[in-house]
């Protein structure tokens, strides 16, 4: 199974087993922090961007002096309609509200009837004076009301809960029938908030938005799918500005590794000395160095790299989260994107075998052309 | 009597190996397992988006600083409230409500 000189390497570390045995789980968890680092961010730009793919083409809203405010649905509706590319219009009904907690995204359900798709997901819709809350919406002091205040304040019976897998786009949600909706947000009756509009191919999203904004009687402003995915990829740029200043303490652990390893290498001269001595060539010699190293530095990386995965995409980054962007209760589930995480893997792996390894070469390349009886009179742990 | 040879390693009981395959095969099965559970949450998640017609994620702060714990709570912070004049970030006026006056109050004039 293992060749005369791996026998030898795996000897040579038994020598000193405390030794071997720290810088193993000094390399395990510093690649197990620098992965985390890296992983995390990339599992959450994949995640929206697979996500953001669901969400409405373009989103219209109206503007007045003021800002934005609510638009006639049946004018709105037929306005869109009628310009060529656009598949689907819906008008939304939501808002932000006063929680117990908070702030809360309230939706004003549309539809009479659960879609077939949510079947089993959604027992029944929300009637008058019953909410659907997301899961990290806390209903206050007792579990079956909520109390909302907006325009108005009421009490609210809470039917049902929104999956916790879902949290990434419901975690504040709280769903209710549209006529309480109208009522908490001070809509008037036949007037929506906005209209979320579906185009038959993606590359109208740009193409027909002066089309759309000339078919309506008042200014309109049109957010496209790709802006908010441009959006979102700049605000997590920001985020990995952080993780990018967390990520230097880890790189100065790594350089403070192989300048150990090196020092210690180079400390081992004598031991080469003596190898040399009875024969063993400047490629055994290199063939040893390298094999001793990847008998430590394999299984760590290796190790190191498991625990990253495991911390951003097993449990849920939920202590990541709370870590670097103050999420104090959510539990986003991250998606694996293998291109992505490879790619990461790949980075890691570069990013410490090469030095590590390099620094066990110097030693070799140092005594190639040195004298044996210099080399075995050096001080070195024999 | 006969003495065991020094130069190779005892591997008879192919310890390390046994030990490297089961790890492997849990690795295989936890990242089996991972990717079922992921599929199924994204498919959810991908349902009620479009049977809400969300457009913004509730994970991401979308003010001009970070998420802090001064924002009250566990609920999330602002997203594009259709009620709020353009230019305004702050939390208190992003509820619905808070920007008109108070019933008795006078609106603030130039």
């Amino acid at each position: 199974m293992f060749n005369t000189m791996q026998i030898w390497a795996f000897r040579d570390l038994l020598r000193r087993p405390f030794e071997s045995l720290l810088l193993g789980i000094t390399l395990t968890l510093t690649v197990a922090i620098l992965g985390t680092l890296l992983l995390f961010p990339r599992a959450l730009h994949d995640t929206l961007n697979t996500l953001l793919k669901a969400t409405p083409a373009i989103v219209l809203r109206r503007l007045d002096a003021t800002g934005f405010c609510p638009l006639p649905v049946q004018a709105s509706v037929l306005a869109a309609e009628n310009v060529v590319g656009v598949v689907s219009v819906r008008p939304r009904i939501w808002g932000v509200v006063n929680g117990p907690d908070g702030p809360l995204t309230i939706v004003g359900i549309l539809e009479n009837k659960i879609p077939k798709a949510l079947a089993g997901k959604l027992t029944r819709l929300p009637e008058p004076g019953q909410v659907i809350i997301g899961f990290g919406v806390s209903s206050g002091p007792s579990a079956n009301t909520l109390n909302l205040k907006g325009e108005i304040s009421r009490n609210y019976e809470v039917v049902d809960r929104l999956p916790e897998k879902t949290s990434m786009f419901t975690h504040d949600l709280v769903l209710m029938n549209p006529e309480d909706a109208r009522q908490l947000i001070g809509l008037p009756q036949g007037y929506a908030c906005d209209l979320a509009i579906d185009v038959f191919h993606e590359n109208e999203q740009d193409a027909i938005l002066s089309d759309l904004t000339a078919s309506f009687s008042w200014p309109v402003e049109c957010v496209t799918r790709l802006q908010s995915q441009g959006l979102y990829a700049g605000r997590l740029n920001r985020g990995r500005t952080l993780v990018a200043i967390a990520v230097i303490p880890g790189v100065l652990a790594l350089c403070l590794l192989v300048a150990v390893n090196t020092r210690k290498s180079m400390g081992r001269q004598s031991d080469l000395g003596i190898m040399k001595a009875m024969g063993w060539t400047t490629g055994n010699i290199v063939r040893f160095q390298l094999y001793r190293e990847l008998s430590v530095c394999l299984p760590s990386v290796f190790v190191g790299t498991c625990l990253s995965f495991v911390l951003v995409y097993g449990p849920g980054a939920g202590w990541a989260a709370d870590f670097f962007l103050g999420w104090n209760t959510l539990p986003p589930s991250l998606y694996l994107e293998p291109t992505g995480a490879a790619t990461v893997v790949l980075e890691m792996a570069g990013l410490m075998l090469v030095p590590m390894i390099a620094s066990a070469f110097l030693p070799a390349l140092k005594g190639a052309t040195a004298d044996v009886h210099d080399m075995i009179k050096e001080t070195g742990s024999r | 009597m006969k003495r065991e040879p020094c130069d190779q390693l005892d591997t008879s009981r192919y310890g390390l190996m046994v030990i490297t395959l089961v790890s492997l095969i849990a690795l295989a099965v936890m990242t089996i397992l991972t990717i079922h559970t992921h599929r199924d949450s994204r498919q959810t998640t991908r349902m009620w988006i479009t049977y809400l017609a969300l457009h913004a994620p509730a994970v991401l702060p979308s003010g001009h600083v970070l998420r802090d714990s001064g924002y009250s709570g566990p609920a999330i912070d602002r997203r594009h409230s259709p009620y709020l004049p353009l230019m305004d970030f702050s939390m208190e006026s992003i509820i619905v409500g808070s920007l008109k006056p108070e019933k008795g109050e006078m609106l603030l004039e130039d």
